[in-house]
């Protein structure tokens, strides 16, 4: 009977064995699940880091790029109808109007000038496109703040005189659940001016295109070349003489631009005989008025249907000296 | 007495039956997890590759090199995602087709299918590589997503399109 009972003991200790085996079975399936789970996050984490670091070093910079571009030359098209602009302040006030929302003053620039380039190529446009992808696609809420978007466009010594840059400053957050990102960015993008229109030709077309000639180079051969080409130099000495850059034109400054001038010559069309020196600046302005007192007609250049003059500066500039005759 | 012994004996039987039955299913969802982690890795890997080889880098792909050599692909420093996205921006469904066959076939292995799928707002672009078992009745099928954008010129940017690979087995 004793005996009994201990084999009675035995199998009642099996089968809590049993049982214990059974929840440690049940219980190690949690632990694999919970592992299962260490890729997931990690999978989550790298694509939304990747998907930022995307957003910030490409998509952001393409769309000001692309933006920026259709805006300047929105700009040109608004100028060609309403006139120049006022002020670098103005300058900078429309082109970020322009270039976020494609608009000015208020209002539409399509459908108050019929200028149609900005249609789905504002900045605010791809900000819309791209949080709305980000949460469709990879299901990371995106949202930027559009309200505090700052933009400068200027010219420097950084971007030269064939580049204008745009800066844009904007705040931005990046929801991916398991993690997320607050940031300030400042975009900085670089466009070539080659190409666009010379606000001061208007409504002429008279594209930028760069001479093929350095300072040292200038003879009267290539002073020719320059203007039958219609193309445009940049002074590279320090004097004062310098003409206003590419941005300067928007609001018809004829001031000097140390960094960034470029000139071109008045060419035969444009010409109608006024008593001016022919570069472009020196042409609309007074701005070369100082430049000595007489003006100089060029042996070889200038005709009696085109009257070419050049001032004493800019015929040194040009080295023109032996060609130039007193008008 | 009798009867207690035999209650006993009943108990460790179901108790050995409950552990073998136990085992078996362990057993079975342990040979699952490589199937799925593989389908998974290549269907990550597919997209990450697409989305960071450029296009001039593929020299050896008669194909593309003609692509480039006609200006069909006028910027090869495109990534093969972009380069595909950028076809279908310009319409042309049956070259970013082909350029996805003869790119990815090659290194997608044999017992594995394939699709692309380029999706701008509601336009749904498909490319099917099908070889085998179809997607349906596949016991494991994998989705990458990815986005992708691009820019044909100084004026002109494409997408955001969603992309996506699928893969099974």
């Amino acid at each position: 009977m004793a005996i009994m009972n201990k084999k009675g003991v035995f199998f009642t200790f099996m089968a809590i064995l049993v049982v214990g085996v059974l929840v440690l079975a049940f219980s190690s399936d949690i632990y694999v699940t919970s592992k299962n789970e260490v890729p997931v996050v990690k999978s989550r984490v790298k694509t939304a880091d990747s998907y930022l670091r995307n957003l910030e070093s490409s998509y952001l910079k393409r769309s000001l790029y692309t933006s920026s571009y259709n805006a300047l030359n929105s700009l040109i098209l608004y100028i060609e109808k309403e006139g120049f602009l006022d002020s670098e302040t103005d300058l900078n006030a429309k082109f970020k109007e322009v270039v976020l929302s494609g608009s000015i003053n208020g209002k539409n620039i399509n459908e108050e000038y019929g200028i149609n380039l900005m249609e789905e190529k504002t900045f605010i446009y791809r900000l819309d496109k791209i949080e709305e992808m980000s949460q469709d696609v990879l299901h990371i809420t995106t949202n930027f703040s559009k309200e505090n978007i700052d933009t400068v466009i200027f010219q420097s010594d950084d971007t030269g005189s064939w580049q204008v840059g745009v800066n844009l400053t904007m705040n931005f957050s990046v929801d991916a659940g398991i993690a997320s990102w607050n940031k300030t960015e400042t975009i900085s993008i670089m466009l070539s001016i080659i190409g666009f229109d010379d606000p001061l030709y208007l409504p002429y077309n008279h594209p930028i295109k760069e001479t093929l000639f350095n300072d040292t180079e200038w003879n009267v051969s290539n002073l020719i070349e320059h203007i039958e080409n219609a193309t445009y130099r940049h002074e590279s000495n320090e004097s004062k003489h310098h003409s206003p850059s590419y941005l300067m034109r928007f609001y018809e400054s004829y001031s000097p631009s140390l960094c960034c001038g470029i000139e071109s010559m008045i060419n035969k069309t444009l010409s109608d005989g006024r008593y001016k020196s022919y570069v472009d600046y020196c042409f609309w302005s007074d701005e070369c008025e100082g430049y000595g007192a007489w003006l100089y007609n060029i042996t070889g250049i200038t005709t009696i249907s085109y009257p070419f003059k050049l001032d004493a500066y800019h015929i040194a500039q040009y080295n023109v000296t032996s060609e130039a005759v007193k008008s | 007495m009798h009867k207690k012994a035999y209650f006993f004996t009943l108990d460790a039987f179901i108790a050995t039956s409950v552990i073998v039955i136990g085992i078996v299913l362990i057993n079975l969802a342990h040979t699952n997890k490589p199937y799925e982690m593989q389908t998974a890795f290549l269907s990550q890997d597919v997209i990450d590759a697409a989305s960071s080889i450029k296009v001039y880098e593929i020299s050896d792909n008669e194909y593309v090199n003609n692509l480039t050599e006609s200006g069909n692909i006028t910027n090869p420093s495109n990534t093969v995602l972009e380069q595909v996205g950028e076809f279908c921006s310009r319409g042309m469904n049956s070259t970013a087709s082909n350029f996805t066959e003869k790119v990815f076939l090659r290194t997608i292995p044999q017992e594995y299918n394939f699709q692309l799928l380029i999706k701008d707002g509601n336009n749904m672009i498909l490319f099917n590589y099908t070889k085998g078992k179809n997607m349906e009745t596949s016991r494991v099928l994998i989705s990458s997503k990815n986005i992708i954008f691009g820019q044909i010129d100084d004026a002109t940017m494409w997408g955001p399109y969603m992309s996506e690979v699928r893969t099974w087995q």
